[in-house]
C-alpha cells in the first residue's frame, strides 16, 4: 500500500517547512534582534551595554524596513497612478 | 569592565576555532560571555532558519534536488570540441562512469547555488545539514516507486526566508571570525 502524502501525515519539523504562509514577515523580527545581537556583541567593548544597544539597533531595523517598505509600496503606487 | 584577552591565541587559529563552534574564538581568547552570546545566536539563526524553510532549504553543491551526485559526461559537440554536460541518474550506463561535478567544475556548481557560500560559514552545522539535506532528498524507491522522499521541499516565502536565516547566520559569524582573529592579533587593544 502507497504511504499516504507527506501533506496528509501532518507536520514533522526540519522535515517540512513552518506553516507561517500568512504571517512571514513577522519572521524578519527575530532575523533583525539575532543580527543586532552579534553585531553589538561584537562592536560593544562592555557586554553589560549590550542588551539595550541590541534593542536600540533591532528596533533601528525594524523602522528601516517598515520604512522602506512604505516607500516601495508609495512608489508602486505612483507608478500605477502614471499609468491609468 | 571589558573582558580580558588572557590566552596567547594566533589570528588563524581564533578564526578557525569561530568556523568549528560559532564563538569559540573569543572563548579561546578569555570573553567568554562574548562567545557565548555570538555562538548561541548563529547556531540559533540557523536552525531556525531550518526550522522556516525545512532542511532541504540548503541546497547542496554537488547533488540535485532528488538527493542523487550531479555527474557530467565528456560530450563531442558538432563542431568536433568537447564540452561536459550533465547526464541523469536514470541515464546509464553515462552516469555510473560519469565525473562529479564538484570534481570536474565545481565553480558553475556553487555559482548556480551562491547561498551556499554564506551558509557554509556558519560552520560544520551546515555540513552536517547538508547531509541531512541530501538524505531528505533522496526518493527510497527512485521515481517510479510510491515512496517519497522524507523531506518536503519549501517555496515561495517560506523558502527565501528559511535560506536568508541560514545565510545571515554564515555572514554573521564571518564577521565574528574576522573580530576573533584582530582580537587575538592585538589583544591589548580590547
Amino acid at each position: 500500500m502507497a504511504p499516504p502524502p507527506i501533506a496528509a501525515s501532518g507536520y514533522v519539523p526540519f522535515m517540512q517547512p513552518l506553516p507561517v504562509w500568512d504571517y512571514w514577515y513577522l519572521l524578519a523580527l527575530p532575523l533583525c534582534a539575532g543580527v543586532a545581537i552579534v553585531y553589538k556583541a561584537i562592536r560593544c567593548r562592555w557586554m553589560k551595554s549590550v542588551p539595550r544597544e541590541a534593542a536600540k539597533m533591532a528596533a533601528w531595523i525594524v523602522v528601516g524596513l517598515v520604512g522602506a517598505a512604505a516607500g516601495l509600496w508609495l512608489l508602486v503606487k505612483a507608478f500605477e497612478w502614471a499609468g491609468s | 569592565m571589558p573582558e580580558p584577552s588572557r590566552a596567547k591565541v594566533s589570528p588563524p587559529l581564533a578564526a578557525l576555532a569561530t568556523w568549528v563552534v560559532p564563538g569559540g574564538g573569543y572563548w579561546l581568547l578569555g570573553h567568554r560571555a562574548r562567545a557565548l552570546t555570538v555562538g548561541i545566536t548563529v547556531i540559533l539563526l540557523f536552525v531556525v532558519g531550518l526550522l522556516i524553510g525545512g532542511v532541504r532549504a540548503l541546497e547542496v553543491p554537488g547533488w540535485d534536488d532528488g538527493g542523487a551526485k550531479i555527474r557530467l559526461v565528456l560530450e563531442r559537440r558538432f563542431d568536433e570540441k568537447q564540452e561536459w554536460v550533465r547526464v541523469r541518474p536514470d541515464q546509464e550506463p553515462y552516469y555510473s562512469r560519469g565525473a562529479w561535478v564538484m570534481a570536474r567544475n565545481p565553480l558553475s556548481e556553487l555559482r548556480a547555488k551562491p547561498w551556499y557560500i554564506a551558509q557554509v560559514l556558519a560552520g560544520p552545522i551546515t555540513i552536517a545539514s547538508s547531509a541531512a539535506s541530501v538524505w531528505a532528498s533522496t526518493d527510497p524507491d527512485g521515481p517510479d516507486g510510491d515512496l517519497q522522499p522524507p523531506g518536503a521541499t519549501s517555496h515561495g516565502r517560506v523558502n527565501e526566508i528559511g535560506v536568508l536565516y541560514t545565510a545571515v547566520a554564515g555572514m554573521l559569524n564571518l564577521l565574528a571570525m574576522i573580530d576573533a582573529s584582530h582580537r587575538a592579533r592585538h589583544p591589548e587593544a580590547h
